[in-house]
């Protein structure tokens, strides 16, 4: 993991297939983030709370009790928890499915299967993280 | 007059001679008075006689119009050509004389005229307009008028209501439900040959299933008028006047309209401007439901005298004749008393005979010679003796027709069925004077089943109140009946079959009104079929407002306002797709008809079919995720090669496992869709399959050793396609050794099974792998379903949905029995047929 000090925001990779969590880690492993890994969905909540992510990429269709759309809202109903941006990542491309998945207050919606370079560029031109950057 | 003693005076001849003169006078005065009272009698005979006739005439024509009724009653819509077919077979011109035409007067308000004239145009008859023109609240347009010819055309669209005798007896059908007579008309279809007064009779005819209990329901029923028009002078005279024995060339009719011999209201008249002298007059009441016609009779009673005269002569002539005969016989035979006493007796008797059946005998051949078309009867009823007209014989089919039977004779006619009720009508007619008519079965001499109409009245009782003696006609209506009741069996047919569509159907009139429903409509909104004919849609949508979406109900209404051809809904409760398609018809009464169609099965299989879609393109998109992640990565970023092995390598099996999901894919929905026709079956052992399918994965022996428990061989054959079995038991076999990840044996057992309907060999496959919870065992058979989703262990979800749909095709069956970490043991059965043995078994 890198953990180059003047740079050190937290990013939660939450997907039930290793293949996908392997590729997205490549693709933002270039030294800005600190990396976390969740399987499901009652593990990214729990770790959410332990490590505040600033930014989640969320799978929605994933095993357990707990699935994306519901970790989204509780992160997002929780005041220390909800300033993440949360990015949902879903094989469910239907209208009707993104709207759900803004209506759970999700920052953005990209559906599988995607281009990781627009995803680095999603991340990095996020409103909050310009600013931030800018300062 | 018998002779009494044993001698014969001398005398005897004499006062013979001198007696019988003096009787013979006597009898010829006797004779006289007793035909000029029977004269009387029978004058008055005849004008009841008349009168009967003419109020059977009458019903008969009320029958005929009720027939017309029934026609409407019996169906939603009678076409112009079923009316022309019921018409023509009345054959009006051949029982019915007199009677211009039937038909049908359609009463309409002033809000409809356009609406029914732009419809009869449509029908076919362009210059249609209902007549006179104006505009008036109520119309009773004639709209079918048969035989549809000739002086009939002129008919064709009048408004009878406007006129205002029409419209008393119209307004008196309609509002009392019943049969009604009009007063003295002039018909439309007069020309101006041969004038003649005219009458109507209507009988309304009202919606079906509409409530007609109070005045104003009647009113609000009421779909028009079945009529016939009369020509009065065509029908008293072609049947009541000139038939039978009525003396019409010295007596004179006529026929007034109303309670009063009134000039302006005569209606028929038998010898206009006769002048007879010394007229004897008798007037009679026909009462037909509420209308009255006064008939007057005028016979001479100078022809009356001299009749009685001539019967007085001849009698008194004949008597005279007679006692000369008598006088010589006595005078020639004074020796031989015995001879002139027998003789003398003889002929007394004859002459007593004479005098006493003259009367009886001459009424009788009058009354049997009358020959309309309808029999008639007299009954004694003290003696059990009925006499009758050959017309009466003729009916019943006796042969050669009799003119006097016993009463028993008609009650044996009777039809076995109907024999107690006829008889109970008679009974109750004769103790408490309730009017006897009668329409029943009877059966001919040859046993062929006739329908009738007998009516029939009480004309003499005894001084101690004992009836004596009943009239009446009967007349053969089974033309009529037989059509009615095919109409009805046909009608009842039609409504089975709708009954048993599996479409409800919904019929609306003009006005929007339900004219029909059938039982499958009701069932499919789980409504009640009220008694409430006056069912509008509105309030039909307002019933399905529980079952329906405010938003469904809206539309619904919509699409039926802008005559929408089709559409479907949602039922809320229970939970239905409903399709609705509607026809326009070429009718006010069937306007629209609508076919509701439950489409919930056909939605389901749709909705399954998406779900099954959208799953399909979840776990296909899963793995391109990957592969196109990785090879944009490899495309823009320098990377170590050890990671772009790393990364080639993930590409490579997930491409490997798209294809192979893919493959499974088709397979399932080939087999799925061929349903186990492309199998090959043949009996064989499935140990040899089974290696096979071993030999082919070639499991590694050192982690995973297979061991092939006891009864490997020596199984009876069983009946299966060789591959598609392999490909189940690879199936089976490689999800044993990506499930065991630490390794363990593979069991594999077989094993015979008796069962109730056959036995059956079970192969059993057990692993000592990861094992599945509960909740995955119940999953494993669904189709993408996977215990593993981390992609760690490699699979597409679809290898078990094909071991349960080839299992299936092979008519056995697949169980799983696991537990978490301890390992899964998964059963195959098969079906064994013991005609596949061959004997080794």
């Amino acid at each position: 993991m890198d953990t180059t000090p003047t740079t050190h925001e937290n990013l939660l990779i939450v997907d039930d297939e290793g293949n996908l969590r392997k590729l997205l880690s490549v693709t933002l492993g270039y030294g800005l983030y600190k990396q976390y890994f969740a399987g499901n969905g009652s593990e990214a909540l729990k770790l959410a709370q332990e490590i505040r992510p600033d930014v989640i990429l969320l799978d929605i269709m994933m095993p357990g009790e707990l699935n994306g759309l519901d970790v989204c809202r509780r992160i997002k109903q929780d005041p220390a928890l909800k300033h993440a941006y949360i990015v949902l990542l879903t094989a469910l491309g239907q209208q009707a499915d993104r709207a759900a998945g803004l209506a759970a207050g999700a920052d953005a919606y990209m559906v599988k299967p995607f281009s990781p370079i627009e995803l680095i560029e999603l991340i990095e031109t996020r409103p909050g993280h310009l600013e931030h950057r800018s300062e | 007059m018998p002779f009494s003693g044993n001698t014969l005076p001398r005398s005897t001849a004499l006062l013979t001679l001198l007696g019988g003169t003096g009787l013979s006078l006597l009898a010829g005065y006797l004779i006289y008075d007793n035909r000029l009272k029977q004269a009387e009698r029978e004058f008055a005979g005849y004008c009841d006689e008349i009168v009967l006739k003419a109020e059977a005439r009458l019903e008969a024509h009320k029958q005929v119009l009720l027939g017309g009724a029934a026609l409407f009653d019996a169906s939603a819509n009678v076409t112009r050509d079923d009316w022309r077919r019921y018409a023509e077979r009345l054959r009006l011109d051949e029982h019915f004389k007199g009677i211009l035409g039937f038909g049908f007067a359609r009463k309409l308000t002033s809000n409809e005229l356009a609406a029914h004239e732009a419809s009869m145009r449509r029908e076919g008859f362009p210059h249609y307009a209902v007549w006179p023109p104006g505009k008036r609240e109520l119309y009773g347009a004639i709209v079918y008028i048969e035989p549809f010819s000739g002086r009939n055309l002129r008919a064709f669209g009048y408004d009878m209501y406007s006129e205002q005798v029409r419209r008393q007896a119209m307004a008196r059908a309609m509002n009392d439900n019943t049969p009604a007579l009009s007063g003295k008309v002039h018909l439309v279809q007069e020309t101006s040959e041969d004038v003649q007064a005219g009458t109507l009779m209507y009988v309304p005819v009202y919606r079906r299933d509409a409530p007609i209990d109070t005045l104003a329901q009647r009113q609000a029923a009421l779909q028009g008028w079945v009529y016939s028009p009369f020509r009065m002078k065509d029908m008293l005279q072609g049947t009541v006047f000139s038939t039978g024995n009525f003396p019409s060339d010295t007596v004179r009719m006529r026929v007034y309209d109303g309670a009063l011999s009134d000039t302006q209201a005569l209606l028929y008249d038998s010898q206009p401007g006769a002048e007879l002298r010394d007229p004897v007059h008798l007037s009679r009441s026909v009462l037909f439901n509420g209308s009255t016609w006064t008939l007057d009779f005028d016979q001479s009673a100078r022809d009356m005298h001299a009749h009685a005269r001539q019967n007085g002569i001849a009698t008194t002539l004949v008597g005279l004749l007679l006692t000369l005969l008598l006088y010589s016989l006595i005078r020639s035979m004074q020796n031989t008393q015995q001879n002139a006493r027998r003789i003398a007796d003889t002929l007394t008797q004859e002459l007593q005979e004479k005098s006493a059946s003259l009367a009886a005998s001459e009424e009788r051949l009058g009354f049997a010679l009358s020959a309309t078309g309808e029999g008639l009867w007299d009954w004694d009823i003290a003696n059990g003796k009925v006499m009758h007209n050959a017309k009466w014989s003729e009916l019943l089919g006796i042969t050669p027709p009799t003119l006097e039977s016993d009463f028993e004779l008609f009650a044996q006619h009777l039809h076995e069925d109907d024999r107690a009720q006829v008889k109970q009508r008679l009974a109750d007619h004769l103790g408490r004077g309730l009017p006897y008519v009668s329409e029943h079965r009877m059966r001919k001499e040859n046993g062929d089943v006739i329908w009738v109409q007998d009516r029939g009245q009480l004309v003499k009782r005894g001084a101690d109140g004992t009836p004596l003696r009943m009239i009446g006609s009967i007349a053969d209506v089974t033309e009529r009946k037989l059509a009615q009741l095919a109409l009805s069996a046909s009608e009842d047919n039609l409504r089975r079959i709708f009954a048993n569509s599996p479409e409800g159907v919904l019929a609306l009139s003009l006005s929007q009104q339900i004219t029909f429903c059938n039982d499958r409509l009701l069932d499919l909104f789980a409504l009640e079929r009220k008694p409430d004919g006056k069912l509008t849609i509105d309030t039909f949508i307002q019933a399905l407002g529980s079952l329906l979406d405010l938003k469904d109900t809206r539309a619904l209404r919509h699409a039926l306002d802008n005559q929408s051809q089709e559409g479907s809904f949602r039922l809320r409760d229970p939970k239905r797709v409903i399709r609705w398609e509607s026809r326009q018809l070429d009718s006010d009464e069937l306007h629209t008809v609508i076919f509701f169609r439950d489409i919930t099965r056909e939605v389901e299989i749709d909705e399954m079919k998406s779900d099954f879609l959208a799953t399909a393109a979840h776990e296909l998109r899963a793995p391109m995720s990957s592969i196109y992640g990785f090879v944009e990565l490899m495309l823009t970023r320098p990377l170590a090669e050890e990671d772009r092995k790393e990364y080639l390598q993930i590409v490579y099996e997930q491409t490997r496992g798209l294809i192979r999901m893919v493959n499974e894919l088709l397979d399932l929905t080939r087999i799925e869709a061929r349903a186990g026709r492309d199998f090959r079956f043949e009996p064989q052992q499935t140990a040899k399959v089974m290696r096979k399918a071993l030999q082919e994965l070639n499991l590694p022996q050192d982690t995973h050793p297979v061991r092939f428990a006891a009864g490997e061989d020596g199984m009876p054959d069983v009946r299966i396609d060789a591959d598609k079995i392999k490909q189940v038991f690879v199936n089976v076999l490689s999800n044993a050794w990506k499930y065991s990840p630490h390794g363990g044996a593979i069991e594999i057992r077989q094993k015979l099974e008796q069962r109730e309907h056959g036995d059956m060999l079970a192969v059993t496959v057990t692993d000592h792998g990861i094992g599945m919870s509960k909740e995955h065992q119940l999953k494993a058979f669904d189709r993408f379903f996977r215990a593993d989703t981390s992609g760690v262990i490699p699979g597409t979800g679809l290898g078990l949905s094909l071991v349960k749909e080839i299992m299936q095709i092979h008519g056995g069956s697949v169980t799983l029995d696991s537990r978490p970490g301890a390992g899964t043991s998964l059963t195959l059965r098969f079906p064994i047929d013991p005609s596949d043995q061959k004997g080794d078994a």
